[in-house]
């Protein structure tokens, strides 16, 4: 199993949805952290456990675009089967990210409806037809 | 057979009675004793847990005034909320065990609040420049309608507390 953790892995405090308004934000953290870890739990055929404790907290729009750019990438059978989430301290993030985030983004997956990006990433991974696909998806939407 | 104490002869029947009505008594202040203590422990133990809920409670009011009031900045705003989920989650989790009341029943304030605050435009415009979080005429409004609504929601459960046997 490979083991991530926002707060060793990222940062104690977590900032908004998107890179244009805070530091530290969920498209930053998908970017730099959960898009490659999972693409090496997939390789691996291993489960990938994400842990939300100890950080100083989150908005729903940080784990939102997070989670939901992993499901739009990797697709919501794959992030079921693969992902476990850890969220001892506030339960209430892991039953919103597997309920509501996961569907939502999934709708989105299928509808074609692509996430926004807002600053310039390297390439990331995106399952096309069941292989993984390594390039930059999107360009910064100006905000 | 009976025995004659201070002129009155008295049968074993009535040492029988005598005992008996002294041993009913005893039970009975036993029984009664009994009964108080559990009730005050009770009555103790709701107290302390309306306490609880009562001191949340005035955490969320004094928090939200001081959002009218400007006072705080984004970077204590999402750490608040998240010690106030875990002390909330604490009380309510023990209140569930004891009287069956729902654990979620705070939801709206764990949750939607935050939600309600942090996806805000003028929390998210704000948020870098960690100065105090002027909320708009607009957003206020949206705060005060969210208490309005959900303010009955402490004393719902201090009236579950009370009324629990």
């Amino acid at each position: 199993m490979k083991i991530i953790s926002v707060l060793s892995d990222f940062s104690e405090y977590p900032g908004l949805r998107h890179c244009a308004f805070s530091e530290n934000s969920g498209e930053e953290f998908y970017h730099s952290v959960l898009n490659n870890a999972f693409k090496e739990a997939y390789e691996k055929n291993a489960k990938l456990s994400v842990n939300l404790d100890n950080t100083a907290g989150y908005a729903s729009s940080f784990l939102d675009e997070a989670f939901g750019n992993l499901v739009f990438d990797f697709t919501l059978k794959n992030v079921q089967e693969k992902v476990i989430i850890i969220s001892n301290q506030e339960p209430h993030w892991k039953e919103m990210i597997e309920q509501q985030t996961y569907q939502q983004w999934e709708q989105r997956r299928i509808k074609g409806q692509n996430p926004r990006v807002t600053k310039e990433h390297s390439e990331w991974f995106r399952l096309v037809n069941n292989i993984m696909v390594s390039k930059v998806w999107e360009q910064p939407f100006v905000v | 057979m009976g025995t004659t104490f201070c002129c009155v002869n008295i049968e074993v029947s009535d040492w029988i009675s005598i005992a008996g009505i002294f041993i009913n008594s005893a039970l009975a202040i036993w029984i009664v004793k009994k009964i108080q203590n559990r009730l005050t422990n009770k009555r103790v133990l709701k107290d302390h847990f309306i306490a609880e809920i009562k001191e949340i409670r005035d955490e969320y009011r004094c928090f939200l005034n001081d959002l009218y009031a400007s006072k705080k900045t984004a970077s204590v705003i999402i750490p608040w909320f998240k010690l106030m989920n875990i002390k909330t989650n604490d009380v309510l989790e023990l209140i569930n065990v004891k009287y069956e009341i729902d654990k979620t029943i705070l939801s709206p304030y764990q949750n939607n609040l935050r939600e309600l605050i942090t996806e805000n435009k003028d929390f998210i415009e704000n948020y870098n420049k960690n100065c105090p979080i002027v909320f708009s005429e607009i957003s206020k409004t949206q705060i005060i309608k969210f208490q309005q609504d959900n303010n009955h929601l402490f004393n719902e459960i201090i009236v579950k507390i009370n009324d629990e046997n």
